[in-house]
């Protein structure tokens, strides 16, 4: 657990600050994309307010923060869609008898999409040998040995950060129920 | 050095095939608007002076009929009661006099007359303070419950300065045709009080006088709007506290 986010479980203003500045763009840009532009900011407001009211309930041997609070946001996100009875954002299969329920798909791809975006965050803030590779493997469909080539870095220690990129990511996604 | 044989398919499959599926939308972000702060910080401040953090208005409508319109301001989502759906024949309302039948009921529970509504908020049942002394702590659990539920939640009750709170931690509601309601309930299940209305996390505090240990369970119930304040036997989550 980060000292932030140790001062955030212990009631200090600050550091939901700091991490609303860390974290407001992943949360804003997902609500943005499920409960669409005009309720995201209420819905992201809801997000970051239910995280500090609940902040003791946050177990960081059970996910990390950014875990944790997507958890939330992907909740938050689906009980607003609810209560105002719409589709989300992405859905493209909207007619007369599909608009007014959010069907058990949306709701696995607004899981998938919180995942996903997570674990671009998670990548993110790798550090920059690790975060390269994962990207070059992943993203831009590299072998190893031509991320070895291209980087100038051991084939060995390619596959140890990626490894270790993989159990970090892990760790992440681990756990970490919302409110 | 020993070359690491490694397979990331092999290593967390899982984890792989989410990697492979992260298209460029998902790396986008967007700058949250410097109002989602502003808000935030406010509802903080609220929380941190204990100011109240739902609203209750009573509107009187066109056909007589007394509308409360309960706003709760964390969610920005507000909630509509109807508490009478018109005026008695008998009973001449005369200028305000729709809000004096009220009166009573708003008395009961500390209301601020502001203007041609009545408004008040809950802030003698919601405090934020979680501070004080541990008395007892328990899980609430939906086991044997009629309403089905997979999660459950916490129930603390605390000491400050004489009066007992009782702390709920409990998921995320689902909507449900009506509302949620926290009772303390005597082991007999013939004597109950309500501490309130639940729109999630809250403290409530528990009428004065009331010993704790007399009423050790905690319910949680879903409510239906008819305006009937008994309790609906409709449970969702319940815990007993040892104390």
């Amino acid at each position: 657990m980060t000292e932030e986010v140790l001062a955030f479980r212990l009631g200090d203003e600050r550091a939901l600050r700091a991490l609303y500045d860390e974290f407001g763009s992943l949360v804003y840009t997902y609500c943005v994309r499920t409960v669409g532009a005009n309720r995201a900011a209420d819905v992201t407001q809801e997000v970051f307010i239910s995280a500090w009211r609940s902040r003791e309930s946050f177990d960081p041997e059970r996910g990390t923060f950014p875990a944790w609070l997507m958890t939330i946001a992907k909740r938050r996100c689906v009980d607003a869609l609810r209560k105002s009875g719409r589709r989300p954002e992405f859905a493209t299969d909207i007619t007369s008898e599909t608009n007014q329920a959010l069907t058990s798909t949306d709701v696995k791809t607004i899981e998938g999409i919180a995942d996903r975006m997570l674990l671009d965050e998670i990548i993110s803030q790798l550090p920059s040998r690790a975060r390269r590779a994962v990207e070059m493997a992943f993203f831009d469909q590299m072998t190893h040995p031509e991320i070895a080539a291209s980087t100038g870095t051991p084939l060995g220690t390619v596959k140890s950060d990626i490894r270790r990129a993989l159990i970090t990511m892990r760790d992440h996604l681990g756990g970490g129920d919302g409110d | 050095m020993t070359d690491i044989v490694f397979n990331p398919e092999e290593s967390d499959p899982e984890i792989v095939a989410m990697l492979s599926e992260i298209a460029p939308d998902d790396r986008d972000r967007l700058a949250p608007p410097s109002s989602i702060w502003d808000a935030i910080s406010d509802t903080i401040i609220a929380d941190r002076d204990g100011h109240p953090n739902r609203e209750l208005t009573l509107i009187e409508e066109d056909d007589g009929a007394v509308v409360a319109d309960i706003t709760s301001i964390e969610q920005r989502a507000t909630t509509t009661i109807t508490l009478s759906r018109s005026v008695p024949a008998e009973v001449d309302p005369g200028p305000n006099g729709l809000w004096r039948q009220w009166l009573p009921v708003a008395a009961a529970i500390g209301v601020a007359i502001a203007g041609g509504l009545v408004t008040w908020a809950f802030s003698d049942q919601i405090v934020d303070d979680r501070d004080g002394q541990l008395i007892a702590a328990t899980e609430i659990t939906n086991a044997g419950l009629p309403v089905p539920s997979d999660a459950g939640g916490q129930a603390r009750l605390t000491e400050v300065d004489g009066e007992f709170r009782l702390e709920l931690d409990v998921p995320d509601l689902p909507a449900v045709d009506g509302f949620y309601e926290v009772w303390i309930i005597d082991t007999d299940v013939e004597g109950m009080f309500s501490l309130g209305v639940v729109t999630g996390d809250g403290t409530f505090t528990l009428p004065p006088n009331v010993d704790p240990g007399d009423f050790p369970v905690v319910d949680v119930s879903v409510e239906p709007v008819d305006g009937d304040p008994t309790h609906s036997g409709q449970s969702i989550w319940r815990g007993v506290l040892d104390t």
